[in-house]
């Protein structure tokens, strides 16, 4: 007899889903009617000599019927801060000067408390002149002479920053310097009051860099101290980094006073699109304006819009499942009358319609603008130029189109590309160049038109008073996708665990039954 | 008669591999779900066996090792063969809102607060986060209360009628209720989010103010909650401080 398998286990695995829950209460508090009643008087109040220049004043909470929304302080009788804090850094005072403070809170509906009493306290005399001790020190100082001592100090690098925090055990001033070498070249920050904890961030790094910084602590009395010298290093970026395409055809259409907004979303798994409305000039990031739409959808009516704004500039985001957002759709509309009462900023231009487009390059005399060579083009494997004479893409695929941080030094407020429906040349989808997440390059990806045609790309430059610093164009050509390749196998096969283990079980049973025949024919002729 | 014999023990070859098929058929494997169970993963073994001795007896599996859980502050990993994959939820913290600005008790206004939360969780069923009151009417002073927003399909605007109050929540984000989307016009119908759009009232029985059929860790996913009161002239409201106590619950799916 032959044996198939010896034992068969089926194991299955069945759980309960059990609905788990997190809870958090809060309350929702109003105030119906005249709230007359002022928040009680802070106390008591302090004040702290830190430093010749430095007094710090702290003060207990008020209590309101209602809310305290914050608190005035007043030197020596003039209003100089309000804070919702109970403390406050005076700085930039006199040596050896008495100064008096006064507190006054209010409530949401402005009622002030009375003034806190007066506390007068004297700033410390001017410190001697500095005395340098070069050393990088962690330990505790000798008896007899009082420096800053580092008891803490937090470095946590990001990609494009870093953020530092550090204690010590005396209020102090820090400065804090870094570079590509130990000369520091790039950056400092220095604080002007003293404190004892700090925190900051450097922002502006390049990602996966060694970093050099050092840190230098002052005392109230100017003594300095060098605290320490290290590196860090920014965290290096994916390998294969995100490119979220922009959505495609996206179209403000002006009906009476408002505004319809369609467009096509990328296929993208569980992303949304977000549209951004400003008056003052087309948003460049998902925050920079009122949200106008966010959703999954492809159209949206901004309602009467035009009754309180004219022009209305839009931007459409495509937001991914990883937080990735697209450089941006662009749109821009106008109330009938003001399109003549002066140009738009930043709308692009109406191309001529030829029936071939000629390669374009209107560049003010500058050495810190592109040039059209510097326009790139990419889809899949394909680069080009703009200034290149084929440019062929495939209809329905996406493209990234860039630009050089690096060939871009001129101050520029805005980078717009404009690409015409090959199905028809009236019609024109423009979109933002943004600085990608390495900070390399200006770039765009969007998805391109599924017709096939003739189109133009035009890449505008605006500078921050709306002024074009740059104009380049060049026409560009959809081609039909080649014919996808024929399976030859099923990929069912593939796919499907099942599917081999049947196909190998039916080997085995027909590779079984020829064996026993094959025994039964000999057994017979045997006979 | 040997053709016959041939025959019939080609049948019988044949019948015996059909059988055998049909028995691995049975045996595939297969996630299931139903309104009260879902089975996260399951399996087909084949292999191990039953030994004996007349010290001991033993029966084993092949190829099922699970390696063990490691946890952090964020993270509990379940590592190895199909360990028990436990759901995770975490709720941000709510503020306290203050509604601004106070309102006047006989000509009446209008007054607004929010607070935002975030949800995370890996549950592939999704979440639902849940508003409800403490007290209904929600907000209360004293023995004196501020009528809830009428309950239904939410109203686009906000609207209180003449000589009445009226004490509601709109919810905004990428997870609202399709009740709350809108196609800028009413509620229930499009896709929109408008600010400010789609009102309804806090019950004790708590309303949905977010729910997604997917998990979203790491990011998770943030719903402001926008409050609003209303009260027109004659309401006959009295004077006082009002607080709704309220609790948000989100719940895995």
């Amino acid at each position: 007899m032959i044996v198939f398998l010896r034992l068969i286990l089926i194991c299955l695995v069945l759980v309960t889903v059990v609905p788990i829950a997190q809870a958090a209460d809060f309350s929702i508090r109003t105030i119906v009617g005249e709230d007359v009643i002022p928040p009680t008087i802070p106390h008591p109040v302090t004040v702290t000599p830190i430093a010749s220049t430095q007094l710090d004043v702290s003060w207990g909470v008020s209590v309101d019927n209602f809310a305290v929304a914050g608190y005035i302080v007043r030197r020596d009788g003039i209003y100089i801060a309000t804070t919702t804090l109970t403390s406050f850094s005076d700085t930039g005072l006199s040596p050896s000067t008495t100064y008096t403070y006064q507190i006054q809170a209010f409530d949401t509906v402005f009622n002030y408390s009375s003034s806190s009493i007066l506390v007068a306290t004297t700033t410390l005399p001017t410190p001697p002149p500095p005395v340098v001790t070069p050393e990088a020190t962690t330990t505790a100082p000798t008896a007899t002479v009082a420096r800053v001592v580092l008891d803490d100090l937090l470095i946590v690098p990001a990609t494009d920053r870093v953020a530092i925090s550090l204690s010590t055990a005396r209020p102090a001033r820090f400065e804090l310097r870094w570079g590509r070498t130990a000369s520091y070249e790039l950056g400092y920050v220095t604080t002007d009051r003293f404190l004892r904890d700090y925190e900051t961030t450097i922002t502006g790094l390049e990602p996966g860099t060694l970093y050099e910084y050092e840190l230098i602590g002052y005392t109230p009395a100017g003594r300095q101290t060098i605290l320490k010298r290290g590196q860090f290093t920014t965290v290096s970026l994916d390998s294969e980094r995100m490119l979220v395409p922009n959505v495609s055809g996206f179209i403000a259409t002006v009906a009476l006073d408002s505004v319809r907004l369609s467009w096509q979303p990328p296929i993208l798994p569980n992303a949304y699109v977000r549209i951004v409305r400003s008056h003052l000039g087309f948003p460049q990031h998902q925050n920079d304006g009122a949200i106008v739409y966010q959703g999954k959808g492809t159209s949206v009516t901004d309602v009467d819009i035009l009754q309180t704004m004219s022009p209305v500039y839009y931007t459409a985001f495509v937001v991914a499942e990883s937080g990735a957002v697209s450089s941006g759709a662009i749109a821009v509309v106008y109330r009938s009358d003001t399109i003549l009462s002066g140009s738009i900023p930043y709308e692009p231009e109406r191309p001529p319609l030829p029936a071939e487009f000629a390669p374009i390059e209107e560049v003010r005399a500058s050495t810190t603008l592109p040039e059209l060579s510097d326009i790139m083009i990419s889809q899949g494997v394909h680069t080009w130029r703009l200034e290149d004479q084929r440019i062929e893409l495939t209809a329905g695929g996406t493209v990234t189109v860039s630009i050089a941080k690096d060939r871009v030094t001129a101050p520029i407020k805005i980078i717009i590309g404009t690409l015409l429906d090959p199905a028809n040349h009236r019609q024109q989808f423009s979109f933002l160049l943004r600085l990608n997440q390495d900070r390399s390059a200006y770039e765009a990806t969007l998805a391109v038109p599924t017709t096939v045609g003739v189109s133009q790309l035009t890449i505008e430059i605006y500078d921050f008073s709306s002024e074009r610093l740059a104009r380049y164009s060049n026409q560009i050509s959809f081609i039909p996708a080649p014919d996808d390749p024929q399976v030859v196998f099923p990929d069912i096969f593939f796919t499907s665990p099942l599917i081999p283990f049947t196909l190998s079980g039916v080997m085995v049973g027909i590779l079984s039954m020829l064996l026993w025949l094959l025994w039964r024919h000999r057994h017979e002729d045997n006979r | 008669m040997r053709q016959v014999a041939i025959l019939a023990h080609l049948v019988q070859a044949v019948c015996g591999t059909v059988l055998a098929l049909s028995l691995l058929s049975v045996v595939d494997a297969q996630v299931m779900s139903s309104p009260s169970y879902q089975l996260q993963s399951d399996s087909v073994n084949v292999g191990g066996g039953l030994s004996s001795s007349t010290a001991y007896i033993q029966e084993s599996t092949t190829g099922e090792i699970a390696t063990g859980r490691s946890e952090s502050a964020a993270f509990n990993l379940r590592a190895g063969y199909q360990q028990l994959q436990e759901v995770f939820i975490s709720l941000s913290a709510p503020t306290d809102v203050l509604m601004n600005p106070s309102i006047p008790g006989i000509t009446g206004g209008v007054s607004y607060g929010s607070t935002t939360v975030t949800v995370i969780t890996d549950s592939p069923g999704g979440y639902m986060l849940l508003l409800s009151a403490e007290g209904d009417p929600a907000m209360q002073s004293g023995s004196n209360s501020i009528p809830n927003y009428p309950a239904g399909t939410p109203d686009f605007a906000f609207t209180v009628p003449a000589a009445s109050a009226r004490f509601g929540v709109s919810p905004e984000g990428v997870d609202i209720p399709d009740v709350f989307r809108d196609d800028t016009f009413v509620c229930g119908v499009g896709v929109s989010d408008t600010p400010l759009a789609c009102w309804t009232g806090i019950a004790t029985t708590g309303v949905a103010m977010a729910e997604s059929s997917n998990g979203n860790q790491p990011d998770g996913a943030t719903t402001t909650l926008q409050f609003q009161l209303g009260v027109t002239a004659g309401a006959g409201v009295m004077s006082g401080e009002y607080t709704a106590t309220t609790t948000l619950t989100a719940l895995t799916l």
